[in-house]
């Protein structure tokens, strides 16, 4: 290990340190933890006897110590509102969100890539003109109005696809002990997963491509693209396979930085279309003011990001050969070129 | 022991201070108008133009709403969803219609867009200054005071602002028990519903601020830092100048322009959020006029052929996100 390495993990820790602990003191310092579990009728000496059987008269550290083993046992605790185990309602809503944020980001790639770069290669298009001015408007729009408008025109008023839920599922078992349903097996399945996912490939995509298109911009006026015009090659091979290939790796870093946006928009998605995923969890759960659910949300968001952090730093040392360079570099500790 | 001097240098300097400030925010304010009027005078065109109007229109919205939507007793059950007044079977009454309760849509929208507007302002202008000045802070202090502030904006970074706000809601909920429960909000008196949209008004402030700082922070010190680097600021420190001067004087200046573009959209943002907010149930209350609220409510009647309960609300949240949010592209484009 490197240090760079080091460094990158040792933050990447601190952060989930802090938002484990900032969970922890959520559900242990706000309201009352131990009148959400007993029954209504209690009186007070029902209160101390399970206030004492809970731990409630430890110090604040031992609870906190016995929270992180809770947490590596799987146990998040119990949800106020419906009193089932949370981990079981996070694996519940899980696979739906899953589904949604896949197909979401595929769609948005395949909607932003080509966008981008046809803006990048003709600018004084009228066509580009008209896709950057709709991605201003598309990108400023609140998320759920271009989502109830979708919704409006292809399940209202035409009739092609359906409005609520999430159709039919075809169920894995999942390492023995959880199951996984995934939509993505089934025509009613992918037909409900339809309208979300281009609901949230439309507001990421408007981000996306003007991203692509700045750094295309930047890319189509280096020497080696005149040179490639030069030797004759198709316009289109020149932007997609000699300029495109240097816009892969801002493309992958800020893709991986944007998912807490996939992530948000899979929240307001999964309300406007009534998806039974973690978002709509995570609404139910907090009009009801129900913390376990909120703060095991939150570190479970916390390290999906920084769980895809971690993957796209793999995936840029793939697809990019400078990083690949510059790490075999740090790891063989060879000594910086200052021609760089 | 604290002596009189040391209190009275400080109050002096305070003062001091404050008077630079006062002199900075005319050279300031002079800079934007310049900006704006010679450099790309028609540019400006129909953005402004709109937005001016409808900071206007919503400045003078209980003038103009010819209804009290927060007065309930107003309300007739038996005018409840009426088509606006240019279908047949609407009345001049109610010029856009009314909603599922009876209630006026046009003095709905009226003080649903000011309250999104005030909403969106407040936190525009808390998150800038509390951005701005942890930014500037991080450039001129030291490596330390640079390292916290900045790993906090990126722990705050990486949660987009509608999860940060959603997560704070939810906290702000069970400290002030703000909906908790149906049976609650009936048993409710007037004046606790009072304190409950306070409350919520606050929450909705302070979520969406926490949300918005950052990225002021990052732009701010990014600039300021380029700006730390050169040489005019190391002749400031030759003719003696301090930290804090060369930080108002110099890198302050320089950096203000950035300021403009990102407050505007975080303007249009910000309004976005609140609409979103409100939507999924977690913003406004129900009994205050909000556009989110409106199209919540107002969603139901779409099937049934009332687009004019959700529509119209929805209608006026794009014209004010998409002005804004152009405005600020167009700021950008000029101070590139």
């Amino acid at each position: 290990m490197t240090r760079r390495h080091l460094a990158y993990f040792l933050s990447r820790l601190t952060a989930v340190a802090a938002v484990v602990f900032i969970s922890f003191l959520l559900t242990d310092q706000l309201g009352d933890p131990v009148s959400q579990v007993m029954a209504p009728e209690a009186d007070l000496a029902e209160w101390q006897r399970l206030a004492a059987e809970m731990g409630r008269d430890r110090p604040l550290m031992l609870r906190f110590g016995s929270f992180i083993l809770d947490l590596f046992k799987g146990d998040l605790g119990t949800s106020y509102r419906s009193h089932e185990p949370v981990s079981t309602l996070l694996l519940r809503g899980a696979p739906a969100t899953m589904d949604l944020a896949l197909c979401g980001i595929t769609l948005a790639l395949a909607i932003a890539v080509p966008a981008g770069v046809w803006t990048a290669a003709w600018p004084e298009r009228w066509t580009s003109k008209l896709i950057l001015r709709l991605s201003i408007g598309v990108g400023s729009l609140p998320m759920f109005v271009s989502a109830l408008v979708l919704m409006n025109v292809f399940s209202v008023w035409l009739g092609l696809l359906p409005a609520f839920g999430r159709g039919e599922t075809v169920r894995f078992q999942l390492l023995g002990w959880s199951t996984w349903d995934t939509g993505l097996g089934t025509r009613s399945g992918l037909l409900a997963l339809a309208l979300p996912a281009f609901a949230i490939a439309l507001h990421q995509s408007a981000f996306l491509m003007r991203l692509i298109q700045t750094e295309m911009l930047n890319i189509l006026q280096k020497p080696f693209i005149e040179a490639a015009h030069a030797r004759g090659l198709a316009p289109w091979r020149i932007h997609y396979r000699h300029a495109l290939a240097n816009a892969w790796s801002p493309l992958v870093s800020s893709v991986s930085q944007q998912f807490g946006n996939v992530v948000m928009f899979a929240v307001v998605t999964e309300v406007v279309f009534q998806r039974p995923g973690l978002g709509l969890l995570l609404i139910r759960s907090i009009e009801h003011a129900d913390l376990p659910v909120i703060s095991a949300y939150l570190m479970l968001s916390c390290m999906v990001f920084i769980a895809v952090d971690i993957v796209a730093e793999v995936v840029l040392s793939m697809v990019d050969p400078r990083v690949r360079a510059r790490v075999a570099e740090l790891r063989s500790d060879a000594t910086r070129s200052d021609a760089a | 022991m604290i002596s009189i001097t040391t209190v009275w240098s400080l109050v002096e300097r305070v003062l001091r201070y404050a008077l630079m400030a006062t002199q900075h925010f005319s050279t300031f304010c002079y800079t934007f108008w310049s900006v704006s009027r010679v450099k790309h005078r028609a540019r400006f065109g129909w953005g402004a133009a709109a937005l001016s109007a409808m900071i206007g229109l919503v400045v003078i919205a209980p003038l103009l709403a010819p209804f009290d939507p927060y007065e309930l007793s107003s309300i007739e059950l038996r005018d409840a969803r009426l088509p606006p007044a240019f279908f047949d079977a609407g009345t001049m009454r109610y010029l856009f219609g009314t909603d599922g309760q009876g209630r006026d849509i046009l003095s709905a929208l009226t003080h649903g867009a000011r309250s999104t507007l005030l909403i969106g302002l407040t936190v525009t202008l808390i998150a800038g200054i509390i951005g701005t000045a942890l930014g500037l802070a991080a450039s001129a202090g030291g490596r330390l005071i640079d390292t916290i502030i900045m790993r906090a904006a990126d722990i705050q970074l990486s949660y987009p602002a509608i999860l940060v706000a959603l997560l704070l809601d939810g906290v702000g909920r069970t400290i002030f028990a703000v909906g908790s429960s149906g049976l609650a909000e009936l048993h409710a008196n007037g004046s606790e519903y009072e304190t409950r949209n306070v409350a919520s008004f606050v929450i909705v402030i302070v979520a969406l601020s926490m949300a918005y700082w950052p990225y002021f922070a990052r732009t701010i010190r990014a600039a300021a830092r380029v700006e730390w680097s050169k040489p005019y600021v190391g002749a400031a420190e030759a003719i003696g100048l301090r930290g804090f001067e060369i930080l108002a004087r110099y890198i302050w200046p320089n950096v203000r322009g950035q300021v403009i573009v990102l407050g505007t959209w975080t303007l249009s943002q910000a309004m976005a959020c609140e609409a979103t907010l409100s939507y999924l149930g977690v913003g406004l209350p129900g009994n205050v006029p909000s556009l989110g609220v409106m199209i919540r409510t107002g969603q139901s009647g779409l099937m049934m052929g009332e687009w004019w309960i959700a529509g119209l609300p929805t209608l006026v949240l794009v014209v004010l996100t998409v002005t804004v949010a152009s405005i600020a592209d167009r700021w950008r484009i000029i101070l590139r």
